[in-house]
């Protein structure tokens, strides 16, 4: 029995010494959230950049709004004397973060009248996926692909009337810049001083040429330009570049994306371009719901802001989680999903919508395989990560043809420059943002191209099979899109169809309940039938 | 002869309406509001796992053996049933090799008295382990961060070998010597985990002797440090 005993105490002393946790002083974040703003001073002419305040004047959003108002210094005062130290604090959601080591500091926090909710921070990983070849030289192929990522939106339209996002200022949240202040693609953007702010929200400093290529990849499908060939859109376009992340897959915090983008905001941003997104590690799919994560409260007041969101949908669609992540949830987060350049249709990976409460997404897709810099030159890579800054890109140049797009009027017109609109599905939105649109107003001139016939047991689609032979349309003339909603304009079944005749679609009508819709378009005409 | 006729129109009809349209892409959308119950950070959730460690004395009692010689891998299924977002019971269903490489020194004792060139005894068995998981640091559909505490019943041990190895004149000469007899067929290990998602560091403890009395000469060390991996 001894023997036995002693036996049990090497047991327990050997899962002591594994679990050194148990024993040690362990300190926690926390958010602390204040009830108010009482007796806080605000300057917005000190405070915000010309350009905040032009857009803030542009779209009528009060210079004087009390979320830009800064924490109470008298109730951070308070605060920093019974906590171990204090972090960032956020004038939007009116909170700052601390580190607190003992249960007796916490009972004292809660006793404090002018906090609102105390928060238990956890650490989060950031999802920055995109995959990257390494063959680094500039053939043909590159060189059509590099132009087809471009022109697939109408860039060319941009580029003859002179559009390059000019005097738009866009800032990106990624996890590192590396690349920016050597490479040839940003000497364009470098000679005219056009990168008029850096921070690193990790390190608290400006340099942010280091860490993940991640952040100068998605810059250049933005703006980037390679041996005088546009890489994105924006090529005259001002940019802001954050470092909120620390590595691929580090561990972070979502409060570096919410410090950047109210930095954004009071230096004048008027685009956020994020391909960034959180899944699996910390929500559950079914928490997509578009006001469950820090980071989607941070971006829906950024949109509140005038500020056009533009986040990656992210690159699940063929795994497990397969939805979208957060922030693309946001109801003014301008969700972007992934194209396929050599099918024009959904990429495999790209995350599908809805949102939890059944909410479109993603808005609008880009091709997701595009060129962009590599370290010598550039490179074919992957992601929805890359199809996010060509739609940010593609929304300076926006801005700049008509000023008065800002904030959700841009987001809306965009999703209406859609290819498919009217027509939207949860793996391509409303399709891919067309400059015609904006340029050429374009959206007037839809033709008929298919019509329904119903029969008493059927329901078919047939489209005018001369039109097939019209050459003017861009993309794959011959894709179909449908899907079936349910009563309450819930998609339950989405498809591509490929036209090789006439009578493209025949269903039977036994698959339908009643209040089904089925909802066609084939080369800019949708039409939907309700059963 | 009509009926065939018929039957051949009717076929050829619907080869026709098959071809009638070339589907790229589908999608079914399911309605993902409604938590599922299987996954890793859900209510049930299974996987395969494999480990690896490392056989360690932890005192001069026990039979002298060779490090890293003496080691152990096991693979099995763990079950998890999650009771709240922190706390989850589960089980390990394994199979499990040891093998500890016996020291060739005077004085040896286990598991006989000769010196051989090398000499080893191996057990292998299955085993159910239960265990507590606490899990720390907030997660989603993620198996995160957590510490496991559990014991491992080993019952029964399904076979054991001791090898021994020499060379004489340049001679070798390799015995092994299969359906041992002097060890207990029923043990159990005490165990704890600590993990991050799919990796965990594990250490395990022997209570029980692993001999029966009658041939218990000295006792093998009972200390294992390991790692394993899940496929999840």
């Amino acid at each position: 029995m001894r023997k036995f005993k002693s036996k049990i105490l090497a047991g327990f002393m050997v899962i002591m010494m594994t679990f050194p946790v148990f024993t040690g002083k362990c300190q926690t974040r926390y958010r602390i959230y204040f009830t108010d703003k009482k007796g806080v001073n605000f300057d917005p002419y000190a405070y915000f950049d010309a350009k905040a305040i032009e857009r803030r004047n542009s779209l009528g959003i009060s210079l004087y709004d009390e979320s830009d108002y800064p924490v109470s210094s008298e109730y951070i005062r308070t605060i920093s004397e019974i906590v171990d130290s204090t972090g960032f604090a956020s004038r939007w959601l009116n909170f700052i973060s601390v580190y607190i080591s003992t249960g007796q500091q916490l009972e004292k926090l809660k006793n404090l009248a002018f906090i609102r909710e105390i928060e238990k921070v956890p650490e989060v990983i950031i999802v920055l996926t995109s995959t990257e070849s390494v063959d680094d030289s500039f053939d043909n192929d590159l060189v059509k692909l590099m132009n087809r990522q471009l022109t697939r939106m109408g860039g060319d339209l941009f580029v003859k009337n002179n559009i390059n996002g000019k005097g738009v200022r866009i800032a990106v949240f990624d996890g590192g810049f590396p690349w920016v202040n050597t490479h040839p693609a940003f000497e364009h953007i470098r000679k005219d001083s056009r990168i008029v702010a850096t921070y690193d929200f990790v390190k608290k400093r400006e340099n942010v040429y280091y860490g993940n290529k991640h952040g100068a990849m998605t810059l250049a499908c933005i703006g980037g330009k390679y041996e005088g060939k546009k890489i994105g859109h924006a090529t005259g376009a001002e940019f802001m570049l954050a470092k909120t992340e620390v590595n691929t897959e580090p561990y972070s915090e979502e409060e570096n994306w919410l410090a950047a983008a109210e930095w954004a905001d009071k230096n004048g941003a008027s685009i956020i371009s994020s391909s960034l997104g959180y899944t699996y590690h910390r929500y559950f799919n079914y928490q997509m719901d578009g006001k469950t994560s820090l980071v989607v409260k941070a971006a829906n007041m950024a949109a509140r802001k005038g500020i056009l969101v533009v986040n990656a949908a992210g690159n699940e669609g063929d795994n497990e989680w397969k939805y979208l992540n957060t922030p693309a949830d946001g109801d003014s987060v301008l969700a972007i999903g992934g194209v396929d350049p050599e099918t024009d249709y959904h990429m495999g990976y790209s995350s599908y919508g809805p949102t939890v409460d059944r909410r479109l997404k993603p808005n609008v897709s880009a091709y997701s395989h595009v060129v962009t810099v590599s370290k010598q030159g550039v490179n074919p890579a992957d992601g929805t990560s890359f199809a996010t800054p060509l739609v940010a890109g593609f929304a300076a140049c926006v801005i700049q043809y008509n000023k008065n797009l800002k904030g959700m009027n841009l987001f809306h017109e965009i999703e209406k420059s859609g290819h498919l609109y009217p027509y939207f599905d949860y793996a391509h939105g409303y399709g891919i943002p067309q400059a015609s649109y904006f340029i050429k107003n374009d959206s007037a001139t839809v033709k008929k191209t298919f019509e329904f016939i119903e029969t008493e047991s059927r329901m078919k689609v047939v489209v005018d099979f001369g039109i097939l032979n019209n050459t003017e349309w861009f993309g794959d003339a011959n894709l179909l899109y449908f899907h079936i909603e349910d009563k309450d304009g819930m998609i339950k079944d989405l498809y591509v169809v490929k036209v090789e005749q006439k009578e493209v679609l025949n269903l039977d009508k036994l698959r339908f309940e009643k209040g089904d819709r089925i909802m066609v378009h084939f080369r800019g005409y949708t039409a939907s039938v309700t059963f | 002869m009509k009926k065939i006729l018929i039957f051949t129109v009717m076929i050829l009809a619907g080869l026709y309406r098959s071809e009638s349209q070339t589907v790229l892409f589908h999608q079914q959308v399911k309605d993902y509001s409604v938590p599922p119950d299987n996954g890793p950070g859900l209510k049930s959730y299974s996987v395969m796992f494999v480990g690896l460690g490392l056989i360690l004395p932890v005192s001069d009692t026990t039979a002298a053996i060779r490090i890293p010689a003496s080691f152990y891998y096991n693979i099995g299924v763990r079950t998890k049933k999650k009771l709240t977002h922190w706390l989850s019971l589960g089980s390990d269903f394994t199979f499990a090799y040891e093998s500890f490489s016996i020291r060739q020194e005077e004085g040896k004792m286990f598991p006989d008295t000769v010196l051989h060139k090398k000499q080893s005894v191996s057990f292998y068995g299955i085993s159910l382990g239960p265990y507590v998981r606490i899990t720390y640091g907030r997660h989603g559909n993620y198996l995160g961060k957590f510490v496991d505490a559990g014991v491992h019943i080993k019952c029964p041990y399904i076979g054991a070998t001791q090898y021994s190895k020499d060379i004489n004149d340049d001679m070798k000469t390799k015995v092994n010597i299969k359906g041992l007899k002097y060890y207990n067929i029923f043990n159990f290990s005490p165990y704890v985990r600590l993990g991050f998602n799919r990796y965990s560091f594990t250490a395990s403890y022997r209570l029980l002797s692993m001999f029966k009395e009658e041939y218990y000469k000295k006792e093998l060390p009972p200390l294992m440090v390991g790692f394993d991996i899940t496929f999840n």
